[in-house]
């Protein structure tokens, strides 16, 4: 288990990092095309389409880690004037909806994938494949609920082990 | 039915604690579902425009260019550069304060970044000096807020990205009424140290006009970047996507030459500012698909029809739209606040007549005003923990207040002569 949960902070980091990558090569792109169209009379033609999918890696590909480190942004004042175990209740609760909702941004990006794969689309311009990139949605959707899952177990056998101490 | 789940969901999920982009987007897909006729699929594709759209990638680069910003140094230097032009003004280097951030609102963005950058360096010299810790730190918290609505603003971005609107004019629009609020502010500050207890120590050095010069060379980098920033979007040579990247360049560029950054830091930058932006990320991402549903099944309209039927005029809408602002911008932070509120008050605002643009710089100063409204106004939370809590959240809330009311009195002054808005981008 230990093992596993070592290999999912690693997948999710490594996937952060692509997303950064991207992120820099998006700039990198867009300030190459703008020199470009002033500089040599030619901007690059898929710039603008390429740093769209960019724009879409970094913003998928962070998301597990910035759910991983607990930066994702939530409502809490509520939650903070809870008992502990009606705090326990809440986060459960919470916890299943971020589940639910990312099961089925998972279920329906699949099937947006799918069928772009099944007709073969391509960008307008550069021809890019785009399934690829729409497979980053499903894929990022997975790995955060993995996340939550992890953490969830995490928690009610911390809690569990905590408790037992507290017994004894 | 529609409006009963929305409100129960967006309570019940809000209230949980679940992560924010969650909770609107699990809302969106149970009124697509339930009420739109199984049309969650329709959220795929909201979520996949909007996140391959060209324009809002100048959001990661604006966070990319203040994270660089912030790694470089480049604060401290340009807070030393202005110090010298205070010191015989009442309040002295409180000016600096809001003097600075609003420079470094001209090429930061945001309004946590100017606040962070600029109370790192202010409040552990002036604290030293003998100002009072919590005045420092309501200009601090006042003068950050400035980073939204000076241009380049990624409140103003956003808007313009997700509701259409020209973000070459809401950039112009915001400029005039951001210098008019710093100098309400440097105007406050003068009033409240020439009254009252005293808030700085007394005023024995001279004015060193050659220090002024020496210190107003120190900052020449400045202009240059928000020429790179700004001037390219007014000169019509980039878009606001490619004046980013020319900033992010520049700032790189800036940073290695003139400030402390080196490569560690620069990849820590890109890293930390990725991190910011995965977060915004996941609200985009819940708000696209609730404003898909909410669009879907005319929600804004009924509204309107609702409180046309209240007997309100448009001022009277407009009123109410502000209170609620005012209220849930004490809970959420602005731009969760913009993002969640939009897809219901920018159809409202706009088939009242309203000028759009002129509801981008007003949404955006209400959305500054929640920056300094307790429980959760950020900029004091983060100018609290810079201080190492000598000043508590309540004495920062304390000192924030008459900034909290100027904002609030240009909400009003910039609604009765809204072309002191509209007066710069109609020029465009």
């Amino acid at each position: 288990m230990k093992v596993l949960s070592t290999w999912l902070d690693r997948l999710v980091y490594g996937v952060f990092l692509i997303g950064v990558c991207g992120g820099v090569f998006m700039t990198g792109l867009v300030l190459v095309s703008t020199l470009m169209r002033y500089l040599a009379g030619s901007p690059i033609g898929f710039s603008d389409e390429l740093s769209g999918l960019l724009f879409l890696s970094l913003s998928f590909l962070s998301l597990p880690h910035v759910l991983n480190t607990s930066q994702h942004i939530r409502i809490d004042l509520l939650v903070r004037t809870l008992s502990p175990r009606l705090a326990v209740a809440a986060d459960i609760f919470a916890n299943g909806i971020f589940i639910a909702f990312a099961a089925i941004f998972a279920y329906e990006a699949w099937d947006f994938m799918t069928f772009s794969m099944q007709i073969g689309s391509r960008s307008e311009i550069s021809g890019v494949l785009l399934w690829p990139w729409m497979a980053l949605m499903p894929l990022s959707m997975l790995l955060c609920i993995l996340i939550v899952v992890r953490n969830g177990l995490r928690g009610l056998f911390g809690r569990g082990a905590s408790s037992l101490e507290g017994q004894s | 039915m529609s409006w009963a789940i929305l409100s129960a969901g967006l309570l019940v999920f809000l209230g949980s604690g679940a992560v924010l982009g969650a909770a609107l987007g699990l809302t969106g897909f149970i009124l697509l579902h339930f009420q739109a006729g199984g049309a969650s699929a329709l959220a795929i594709n909201s979520a996949w425009n909007l996140l391959t759209e060209f324009t809002l990638s100048a959001v990661p680069l604006f966070i990319f260019l203040g994270d660089i910003l912030l790694a470089s140094g480049v604060s401290t230097r340009v807070y030393n550069g202005l110090t010298p032009l205070f010191r015989r003004i009442p309040g002295q280097l409180l000016h600096t304060n809001i003097a600075v951030c609003t420079l470094f609102g001209a090429v930061s963005g945001s309004s946590t970044s100017t606040a962070a950058a600029i109370g790192s360096v202010g409040y552990p010299e002036l604290s030293k000096r003998g100002y009072s810790p919590s005045m420092i730190v309501g200009t601090l918290a006042a003068g950050g807020t400035l980073g939204l609505l000076i241009p380049p603003s990624l409140a103003l971005l956003i808007y313009g990205a997700t509701q259409n609107v020209s973000i070459g004019k809401l950039f112009l629009a915001g400029m005039l009424p951001g210098l008019l609020i710093a100098l309400a502010f440097f105007g406050w500050i003068m009033v409240r140290a020439s009254l009252g207890s005293p808030v700085a120590p007394s005023r024995e050095e001279k004015m060193d006009w050659g220090a002024v010069g020496r210190g107003l060379l120190e900052v020449w980098p400045l202009p240059i970047l928000i020429f790179f920033v700004l001037g390219t979007i007014y000169m019509g040579i980039a878009t606001p996507t490619e004046a980013a990247a020319l900033g992010v360049t520049a700032s790189i560029v800036l940073g290695l030459t003139w400030g402390d950054l080196d490569m560690p830091k620069l990849w820590g930058a890109f890293k930390h500012a990725s991190m910011m932006f995965g977060a915004i990320a996941m609200i985009l991402i819940g708000t696209v698909i609730l404003s898909q549903a909410v669009s879907l099944l005319g929600l804004p309209r009924a509204a309107v029809d609702a409180i046309s039927g209240l007997g309100l005029d448009r001022y009277g809408v407009l009123m109410m739209i502000v209170l609620v602002y005012l209220l849930l911008g004490c809970f959420f932070d602005g731009i969760s606040l913009l993002l969640m509120t939009l897809p219901i008050t920018f159809p409202m605002i706009t088939s009242l007549g309203f000028d759009p643009v002129w509801f981008g710089v007003i949404v955006t100063l209400l959305m500054e005003i929640g920056m300094i409204t307790p429980p959760v106004g950020l900029n004091l939370f983060v100018l609290c923990s810079i201080t190492h809590n000598e000043v508590s959240l309540p004495d920062a809330a304390k000192a924030s207040l008459p900034y909290w009311l100027i904002l609030l009195g240009a909400v009003g002054i910039f609604t009765a002569f809204p072309e002191l808005i509209l007066w710069l981008p109609s020029m465009l």
